[in-house]
């Protein structure tokens, strides 16, 4: 192929070139694959150690014998209050988040708002906002609204940063659906309202859904307003539990990996299965703006 | 869509009022929808949103800049009572050698973490970018750093970096590094921030690489193989060529990276809590610190107010750059 | 600006209680009757009135986490009994590593979600009492209480907690290395490096470890240096450490350092990597209390009969002084179940209970009646109660304290010292310098 352009190079060192260079791809996929890859099978390798093959300082790659009895332990410590716990956190932020965001995305992208340049950098601009900044007053707000607590205050919190994101990404996808849609189906005697809900909406399906998924990990992972909002041990959400089950039992190395892994893997799998919208969302609301 | 009319104007229209009578009502009734749809509607459908982005956002940062100016402590801040200090709580912030590291740190740690991302991501992406046997997997291999809670990967870290028994030591020392056999990399800020580092990194790095490869993705061939009949090697096709087309998404990635690396606080609370001696804290963990255990919160105010200015002007930088970029071309 | 704060502090406690009162509903959610709920005023009146009649509802407890499951299952029991002996009661138990505590309740406190009962350490007590967080309580009369103790829960007259147990620590070392090293047990801190380099040299075990997390042993070095960590005089107090004293006690845990005994991820360690580390054979003698040596052979059988203890070698004024650790029962001022809080307390203090708890735990009761009882006692843990009756001092009582500890004030400078960062005299200035920050 690449004989008209170097006619000197004979064809036995292009091959040998190819080679060198095909065997350093794989060599850097395996790297790169290892280092993707290697914590969590260490992670999940050390839960089912006996401790005899964890507490020793030459590392055991195969354990000689599997434990699994830490999981139920860690089950018992409060692990299921805890999955409760942010999994209702999760749904209300994300269900409260989308309702705003999904009719401020299209208001934004459709209508001609007065300020709307403003209030679309606005929204951008609440990015660089650090939870840091509106922790304070907002710990201060909730305590004097009695939500501090709740599991209803940590939901409200969470929609600071949550719909901001997903009004942008929401946004962009709205502005990839030709306006034509709606205009025709107002033509067909569709009110506004009536076209954005029954046209429009069900083509921005996959948005939607990348923004869901968007919001509900974002909601998932949140440590900072969670440990900060919540003493209760029943009302605990996953990663505060987490890291409080690490302090408790903090030479326990195997129960901390059992608890993490119990933590990680549901969230792994559900990646698994979305990650192809969740790119896409990003990629839409980053590049249409 | 036709057969919709009746049912579609009837449920949408309702504040038209009344029965569909003679053309003139029907015409004012229009021109009331016009109105509700055009004026009315848009506002109804962003209020929500303006309550929310107000009401947890924008009070919560005014609230804190005024409160970065008084010495509210944990009773005045429930009474309201506190007494304004004017600068103090900055003063402080800037002249406490342990307040002023961490502002230093802030920075130097979120750059270190921005550039390693970015530089791990494009490496990756270019090759992904690559046929070979595995991609795929590898595809979605790379991606579950992405996946795992921050909470727990700083566990899982910490303990391939534990100093007795850590895999990591045994790696290295068995690689011919002897000094590291027993190394303990939490009691240097600055292996201690490496380990940090590695950490975001590591979480960070697959979105910048799925990301650029949708980009990569869409560069037609020809623009590659054009440059590669010109005699282009293959570092100087993707410096010269590949990494320019994907300018502007390389930009937005920094911009990310850059609002999501100074903000760090959940890694640090795991892996050293702002050890050792208070020398791994950066601005978002030391606020948390000065307000909420010190109950300090006219300075944990301070320290976030100084967080959000560094933002500010990072990504005004950035917004410059593209400009200029923009201008150039 | 920070000398005015305690002015708008004490301004502040008083809004702070009548907010606590209008909004004291979250703090355990699912609280299930009104009945006992009163006003903090009147709680003292009522008080001989409502005694069993009256107890029910829910009850959260936070305790420290005892890092033993079998002490777990004590306290955990305590629960259950007090249940059985009342209808209608429930209380709820939560763990609370000692390692995040003091944040546990400052934001606690701060954000209105504090537990009805709460064990709290005697050094953080007065911290959280000038505060205005916890309800006057009325500990059972004609029982004499540890002096450290009830004079933690002392404030302007007003008692504010439950004196639950005590301890002090003493050199917890293993018999069978001295013997093989041919040494006897250290009495002084020269004896203590002698015996160090003759184990060091004698046996594949370290002596002893220098721990930078670890200040329960590194800060009464002061007091056996012929210093200490804070002098009162009236209201003012005035920092020790930057002083001869303070020189020789930081000097001496530089030694111990630069001995090279410990691994470097030492300089991290707290009470439980030591003792962790003693559990799994890696050094021949530790600074301990009862606690830790029940721990330890609870988690290594195998140092049965292996291990001596004896009181903590004397520093160079001959001084021998550990710290009296323990803690109260504190009843929270927001809680809406007082009257149970106090009951539940008073039943965990009863004397049969406290000194079951305690002797498992391996700490003294908290009384004087039930120390005396315990020092007559055993061989190994007797050491701990004479260490605890002769030998032993609180930490300042000061609400500047807690924030001290809090602020890990002085473990942060002894790690930077330990690291090489900074000297002796720097480490003591910087201590002193904190600790004036503090005292405010």
């Amino acid at each position: 192929m690449s004989a008209p352009a170097r006619p000197m190079m004979s064809t036995a060192a292009a091959i040998r070139r190819r080679r060198r260079s095909s065997l350093l791809t794989y060599l850097a996929a395996i790297l790169v694959g290892l280092f993707a890859v290697f914590p969590l099978f260490w992670m999940v390798l050390t839960s089912v150690k006996p401790n005899s093959d964890i507490i020793t300082p030459e590392p055991v790659w195969w354990p000689s014998e599997f434990v699994f009895d830490r999981y139920p332990g860690v089950l018992d410590a409060g692990f299921t209050t805890y999955l409760r716990n942010s999994l209702l956190v999760a749904a209300g932020t994300t269900l409260l988040g989308l309702v705003v965001a999904t009719l401020a995305g299209y208001a934004l992208a459709r209508f001609q708002l007065p300020l709307r340049r403003y209030l679309v950098l606005l929204i951008l601009a609440t990015q660089l906002f650090p939870l840091i900044v509106l922790l304070i007053p907002l710990f201060v707000v909730m305590r004097n609204l009695g939500l501090l607590g709740s599991l209803w205050g940590l939901i409200i919190a969470y929609l600071a940063f949550i719909t901001p994101l997903t009004i942008w990404i929401l946004r962009g996808f709205f502005l990839s659906i030709p306006a034509d849609l709606e205009e025709a189906a107002q033509i067909d005697g569709c009110t506004r309202f009536g076209a954005m809900w029954r046209v429009i909406l069900p083509l921005a399906g996959p948005g939607i859904a990348a923004s869901a998924i968007f919001a509900w990990i974002a909601a998932w992972n949140e440590f900072l307003m969670a440990l900060t909002f919540l003493k209760a041990d029943e009302l605990r959400t996953l990663p505060v539990g987490l890291a409080q089950f690490s302090g408790l039992e903090q030479t326990d190395h195997g129960a901390i990996m059992a608890a993490s892994t119990l933590f990680t893997i549901p969230v792994v799998i559900f990646f698994l299965f979305v990650h192809r919208r969740l790119t896409t969302g990003m990629v839409a609301g980053a590049v249409k703006g | 869509m036709s057969t919709t009319v009746p049912t579609g104007r009837r449920q949408g229209t309702d504040r038209a009022a009344g029965p569909p009578a003679e053309s003139r009502r029907a015409r004012l009734g229009r021109s009331y929808r016009n109105m509700f749809d055009n004026r009315l509607l848009p506002i109804l459908l962003v209020a929500p949103a303006i309550v929310v982005i107000g009401g947890l956002i924008g009070y919560p940062v005014i609230r804190t800049a005024w409160l970065s100016f008084t010495d509210a402590d944990l009773g005045s801040l429930i009474s309201g009572e506190m007494s304004w200090v004017g600068l103090d709580n900055y003063v402080d912030a800037l002249s406490d050698p342990t307040l002023r590291r961490a502002i230093v740190a802030t920075i130097l740690f979120g750059l270190s973490c921005v550039v390693g991302t970015m530089l791990v991501g494009i490496a990756v992406a270019l090759l992904l970018n690559r046929a070979f046997r595995g991609r795929t997997l590898l595809g979605v291999l790379v991606l579950l750093p992405w996946a795992i809670p921050h909470v727990a990967a700083s566990l899982v870290w910490r303990w391939i970096f534990n100093d007795q028994y850590g895999v990591l030591n045994w790696m290295l020392s068995s690689l011919g590094f002897s000094s590291l056999d027993g190394y303990s990399w939490f009691n240097n800020w600055l292996t201690a921030f490496t380990v940090i580092g590695v950490v975001v990194i590591w979480q960070s790095f697959p979105l910048v690489s799925l990301v650029l490869l949708a980009g990569l993705q869409t560069i037609p061939t020809e623009v590659t193989e054009a440059a590669r009949i010109d005699g282009a090697s293959a570092w100087q096709r993707t410096r010269l060529v590949v990494l320019p087309m994907l300018k502007p998404l390389l930009l937005v990635l920094i911009v990310i990276s850059t609002i999501w690396d100074f903000k760090i606080f959940d890694q640090i609370y795991v892996l050293t809590d702002g050890g050792p001696a208070r020398r791994t804290e950066v601005l978002a963990y030391t606020a948390y610190r000065e307000a909420f255990t010190q109950s300090d919160y006219g300075l944990g105010s301070a320290l976030a107010m100084i967080l959000f200015v560094i933002l500010i002007i990072a990504t005004l930088l950035y917004v410059r750059l593209i400009r200029d970029e923009e201008e150039v071309r | 600006m920070r000398t005015g704060r305690m002015t708008s502090l004490t301004a502040g406690v008083g809004a702070l209680a009548l907010l606590l009162a209008a909004c004291g509903d979250e703090g355990d959610g699912e609280t299930t009757d009104d009945t006992t709920e009163e006003d903090s005023e009147d709680e003292t009146a009522e008080e001989p009135a409502g005694e069993e009649a009256a107890l029910s509802g829910d009850l959260t407890v936070w305790i420290m986490e005892p890092g033993n499951p079998d002490v777990q299952a004590t306290i955990d029991g305590f629960g259950e009994e007090f249940e059985q002996m009342h209808e209608g009661v429930a209380i709820n138990i939560d763990y609370v590593p000692w390692a995040n505590a003091h944040d546990q309740f400052t934001t606690g406190i701060a954000g209105g979600q504090v537990p009805d009962l709460a064990e709290m350490g005697n050094t953080w007590t007065p911290e959280f009492a000038e505060l205005g967080a916890f309800a006057a309580v009325e500990p059972p009369e004609g029982v004499e209480f540890v002096e450290g103790l009830a004079q933690s829960a002392t404030m302007d007259g007003s008692t504010y907690g439950y004196p639950w147990y005590a301890g002090a620590r003493g050199l917890i070392y293993r018999t069978d290395i001295f013997e093989q090293a041919g040494v006897d047990v250290p009495t002084t801190w020269e004896e203590l490096l002698e015996v160090g380099d003759t184990i060091a040299a004698e046996t594949d075990i370290a002596p002893i470890r220098a721990a930078g997390g670890y200040q329960h042993m590194f800060q009464p070095l002061v007091w056996n240096a012929g210093g200490d960590i804070a002098t009162q005089e009236g209201d003012a107090w005035t920092p020790g450490f930057d002083t001869e004293a303070g020189y020789e006690a930081l000097g001496f845990v530089k030694e111990l350092w630069d001995k090279g005994w410990s691994p470097e991820g030492a300089v991290q360690w707290n009470s439980v990597d030591v003792r962790d580390d003693f559990t799994n054979e890696g050094a021949a003698m530790m600074i301990g209390g009862g606690w830790d040596l029940r721990a330890i052979l609870n988690a290594n059988p195998d140092l049965e009969g292996k291990v001596g203890t004896a009181l903590v070698p004397a520093g160079p004024a001959g001084n021998q002084d550990v710290f009296a650790g323990g803690s109260n029962l504190v009843v929270f001022e927001e809680s809406e179940q007082q009257e149970l809080a106090k009951a539940f307390a008073e039943f965990m203090i009863e004397p049969d209970n406290a000194k079951a708890f305690a002797d498992q735990i391996g700490f003294l009761p908290g009384t004087v009646a039930g120390v005396e009882e315990t020092v007559g006692g055993d061989d190994l843990f007797g050491v701990f109660g004479d260490q605890f009756v002769e030998h032993s001092r609180a930490y300042p009582v000061a609400g500047w304290w807690g924030a001290v500890e809090g602020n890990a004030t002085i473990p942060n400078e002894v790690q930077r010292m330990m690291l090489g960062e900074i000297s002796v005299e720097e480490a003591a200035a910087n201590i002193d310098a904190g600790l004036a920050d503090a005292i405010g």
